[in-house]
């Protein structure tokens, strides 16, 4: 995702101050504001622009640690509000019961790996198989509201 | 207690008794041998992609003739590989290509056929000599035997390289007056069947063999005696009669055209430039251009790399680039030989050039006073092996066996040019024996100066 400017990180635009290196060993001068991060990788800032994010940082590159995120989330997965209709009401309809619920599916998640780097931890390009949460452009599962009527005769 | 156990006794007999075993060979879906003459394809087209595929792609981007230009070879055009990357085309090499090589050769002896044996050996010998040109030290007197070396030891680089050129010369004594309609017609290009021999390319290639490791004396001497004309080289056949066949096509247009468009260009790469500059005719028909900053290498009808474009293994004109270098480099020069063998060179591609675009001065021949001094000669001899093997693995083996010579730039951001492939993962997690060397080390053949210099 990064590879293709469309993570968040890449989104970020940051003014420089101070000269700094980018990947490909050209050097950006203070002032100049450039679509990117600051970041230190142990001996002094460099710059991870566009030619990082297609290269060694973009997750095609030669290097995959970088790529491996903890994924771990809570999800509320369905929340539902049921009220049932008074055993009177529904007799005046021929009903033994009549029921409405309202259901939420996917309303909200927590986890660090939504905020910071993708959509959905439970994305995974390769769907149901040994590889798991490969986020590469899957949609995320959606969030869904619905309305359930029973009727019982 | 005692009829439980009898019964438990009778249903292993029962079991015992019928043999899964015969079974399996005799269904005729799922046939475990073939002969010889069949199996001999095999080899040959793993040979293919060890030539044409992913490592001569790699070899195009380090040395300079290609740019990576999207996802994973965004990270190659900076040098970035990883063993992993290497896990399938080692299967290629030694599963499918030095094993069946050997297969071949055994059953050969059994049915006392010269031909096939010493084919099946050369080609060994070729795929021996490019793993150990790419790899350094590579398993060979212990490869492809599993059960009696599960771990095979890795030979020194030298060794194989002179088992490799044993290899041929028994090869030549085997293959006779064989030709290239012998034996995988349908995998050799319909246009050098019938030139092509057997015996020919085999001192080719061990030519080949002999510059790697700086055998200058021999390697002229095979070369003598190898490919005599530009009709008769090795070419691999891709003949899909424009149908597109994903299998028959020409690999370098599979990958550009087929698979991974827009992966391999070649915009900031240094042999474009070159042909600009130098106004080489060559360069219309290597890349495509539709304006000076978007420039591919030519994988469309008219270029290079035409989906049925045959690709070469050994041919002609690197045979004689192969001489006039190392007249050059072997004791004291003899340019008057080297620039013969180059103006053969300019002679092939003239014609070649003519046949495809009409007659015309393409190229004329090099006069010996166009060279000021040795070194300007060796360089033309350098360079114009550089551009006539555009594609091929020589380009990068001969930009490291010569130190660079010519002095071809490296890719923005780097600072030193890869020197070798990484052994593989797979190779590392399941053998004691290999290594992890660092790609930037040379190999021990490269690891002295070249004469050159």
């Amino acid at each position: 995702m990064r590879h293709f400017g469309i993570a968040p990180e890449t989104a970020n635009e940051v003014t420089l101050t101070e000269d700094l290196v980018n990947f490909a060993g050209q050097t950006r001068l203070a002032g100049t504001t450039v679509r990117g991060n600051i970041y230190d990788f142990g001996a002094g800032d460099v710059l991870l622009d566009q030619q990082w994010y297609m290269g060694l940082g973009g997750g095609f590159g030669a290097v995959s640690e970088d790529f491996i995120h903890d994924a771990s989330y809570v999800k509320l997965r369905e929340i539902s509000l049921a009220y049932n209709f008074p055993k009177s009401f529904a007799s005046k309809l021929k009903l033994t019961n009549l029921g409405i619920t309202l259901i939420g599916r996917n309303l909200y998640t927590w986890s660090n790996f939504a905020d910071e780097f993708g959509v959905d931890p439970e994305t995974n390009l390769t769907g149901v198989s040994n590889g798991r949460g490969l986020d590469y452009f899957t949609n995320p599962s959606s969030k869904s509201y619905l309305i359930k009527l029973s009727l019982s005769f | 207690m005692k009829k439980l156990l009898i019964y438990f006794l009778s249903f292993f007999i029962i079991l015992s008794g019928c043999d899964s075993l015969e079974l399996e060979e005799t269904d005729p879906n799922n046939f475990k041998d073939a002969t010889p003459d069949l199996l001999i394809k095999a080899p040959m087209l793993a040979q293919t992609l060890v030539i044409e595929g992913e490592l001569a792609r790699l070899a195009g981007i380090f040395s300079n003739q290609f740019t990576g230009s999207d996802r994973q070879y965004v990270s190659y055009n900076s040098y970035n590989i990883v063993s992993g990357d290497f896990d399938n085309i080692w299967g290629n090499v030694y599963a499918d290509g030095v094993a069946q090589c050997r297969i071949i050769r055994e059953k050969a002896v059994e049915i006392n056929n010269d031909e096939l044996e010493g084919i099946a050996m050369i080609i060994e010998a070729n795929i021996l000599g490019v793993a150990a040109a790419l790899w350094g030290d590579v398993p060979n007197t212990e490869a492809c035997d599993d059960v009696e070396f599960p771990q095979p030891s890795f030979d020194g680089q030298l060794t194989v390289y002179n088992a490799a050129i044993q290899l041929l010369n028994t090869a030549i004594t085997k293959v006779g007056g064989a030709g290239g309609n012998s034996y995988g017609s349908d995998v050799i290009d319909a246009s050098v069947r019938d030139n092509m021999l057997w015996t020919d390319v085999a001192y080719s290639i061990q030519a080949r063999l002999y510059l790697h490791i700086g055998d200058y004396t021999n390697a002229i001497a095979s070369a003598n005696l190898g490919i005599a004309d530009g009709d008769s080289d090795w070419l691999i056949n891709h003949d899909d009669s424009d149908n597109w066949t994903d299998g028959i096509m020409n690999i370098y247009w599979n990958f550009m055209q087929w698979n991974r468009y827009g992966y391999l260009g070649a915009d900031d790469a240094y042999l474009p430039q070159l042909l600009i500059n130098n106004t080489d005719p060559r360069y219309d028909y290597y890349y495509y251009s539709g304006d000076p900053y978007d420039i591919t290498p030519f994988a469309w009808y008219g270029g290079i790399f035409q989906n049925d474009h045959s690709f070469p293994v050994i041919t002609y004109y690197e045979t004689q680039l192969i001489i006039a270098e190392s007249e050059m480099v072997d004791g004291t020069p003899d340019p008057a030989a080297a620039l013969v063998a180059l103006n053969n060179v300019r002679a092939y591609w003239d014609a070649r050039l003519d046949d495809m675009w009409g007659d015309d001065d393409y190229f004329l021949p090099y006069l010996a006073t166009d060279f000021a001094t040795n070194a300007d000669l060796l360089e033309a001899i350098l360079t114009e092996k550089y551009i006539s093997c555009y594609g091929q693995l020589e380009s990068w083996n001969d930009m490291r066996r010569t130190d660079n010579y010519i002095g071809i730039p490296l890719k923005t951001g780097t600072t030193d040019y890869p020197r070798r492939f990484p052994i593989p993962q797979n190779e590392i997690d399941a053998n004691v024996n290999a290594s992890v060397i660092d790609i930037y080390v040379e190999t021990p053949v490269n690891a002295g100066a070249y004469p050159g210099l």
